[in-house]
């Protein structure tokens, strides 16, 4: 670690969230106004970009739609750009407690990781979602506890920091479409150190799951087969010593 | 037996047309620079393929006894589906690189939009 101050950014993957962004911009200036906010606006048609900006953060637009995976990626990549030493990712929708984010930062020094994950189910408490969903993050929780031998509780959860190395990483290498779980798999198959910490979440303020109705079923074909697929190729970087190849 | 013969003259004829029709419009649409000479090379090729068992027939009877096909027309068709089956997976390939690429892009020209628009407003060029 050098001694100029950590600078961290926390980027919001946003896509049509103009009614809920002045909430949590609001509340992450009020917490953290030491910290940069990257706004990543994924393709919206409503005022997200101007209300962003009025609300003090750094917007990145994107010209289209790119789902999750890419606008969640453009946050590593303006990272990457701009030399910040880790990225937590905070979604707009209201279910990532601004008051954990300090928490998921000093996990990853206190507990030595390149990616913390704020979990849902390492304690009770808090929103923990439909008893169909529980099921299903238990089955991809167990594939990857399989895949990897490494038990992770919450691998749909996006609320998560990742440390400089990490970001250079998914900054190149980040999935698309539904990326967490198949994301868990390609850190720990490429030597990365993943953490878990016990968040408490809440319900969405605002919209409601992009995942129902039949792409519940979608979703989890897809991102079993990611799953398994992602552990079936060779790793990108060297485990050994951790250079990027 | 000359039933059977002017059938199988019948089916010849259609797959020669259906052939020569595959590949003169591959050639026309080339010509109209609407398809790439990359892939017209797959059209081209399938085309041939109909044609050269179309038009000789020995060659398609002892294929069809070979693989066990009883009515050998029937050969040139069977054919042609396994070939489209590989086309459209070459296809979907193509279309794989082509999100990619174009993910790439957007997120780039995103990064330098925000690099412009952040740029202090007497740094225009005069």
């Amino acid at each position: 670690m050098t001694a100029a101050p950590f600078r961290p950014l926390l980027v919001v993957p946003a896509w049509n969230e103009a009614g809920s962004l002045p909430g949590l911009l609001g509340a992450l200036r009020a917490q953290y106004p030491q910290y940069d906010v990257l706004v990543v606006n994924d393709g919206s048609t409503d005022a997200t970009t101007e209300v962003a900006r009025v609300h003090g953060a750094t917007v990145v637009e994107l010209a289209c739609n790119l789902g999750i995976g890419g606008a969640v990626q453009t946050g590593f990549l303006y990272a990457q750009r701009y030399g910040y030493d880790a990225v937590v990712r905070v979604d707009a929708d209201g279910q990532h407690p601004p008051e954990a984010i300090e928490h998921l930062l000093r996990s990853l020094d206190e507990m030595h990781a390149d990616v913390v994950i704020g979990s849902r189910f390492l304690e009770a408490g808090g929103f923990r979602s439909s008893w169909l969903r529980r099921v299903g993050i238990s089955w991809l929780g167990f594939l990857i506890r399989i895949l990897t031998r490494q038990r992770i509780t919450d691998c749909t959860s996006g609320f998560c920091a990742y440390r400089h190395g990490a970001v250079e990483f998914l900054a190149q290498h980040y999935p698309q479409d539904y990326p967490e779980p198949e994301s868990v798999v390609l850190l720990v198959r490429n030597g990365f150190r993943l953490v878990e910490v016990p968040v408490v979440m809440r319900r969405r303020e605002a919209g409601r799951s992009s995942i129902r109705g039949l792409r519940t079923v979608y979703y989890m074909i897809k991102v079993t087969l990611a799953v398994l697929v992602a552990a079936m190729r060779s790793p990108v970087r060297s485990l050994a010593d951790g250079h990027h190849t | 037996m000359f039933g059977a013969q002017k059938f199988d003259i019948r089916i010849q004829v259609i797959a020669i047309a259906v052939a020569l029709f595959l590949m003169l419009g591959t050639l026309e649409l080339v010509r109209r620079r609407k398809l790439g000479e990359v892939y017209s090379i797959i059209w081209l090729v399938l085309g041939s393929v109909i044609l050269v068992l179309a038009l000789f027939r020995d060659l398609q009877e002892t294929l069809a006894r070979w693989m066990g096909v009883y009515y050998p027309p029937s050969l040139i068709f069977g054919i042609l589906n396994f070939l489209q089956l590989g086309v459209i997976l070459y296809l979907s390939m193509v279309l794989t690189r082509l999100e990619t690429r174009h993910r790439i892009l957007m997120q780039r020209l995103a990064l330098l939009e925000q690099h412009v628009y952040a740029l202090p407003e007497d740094s225009d060029p005069q």
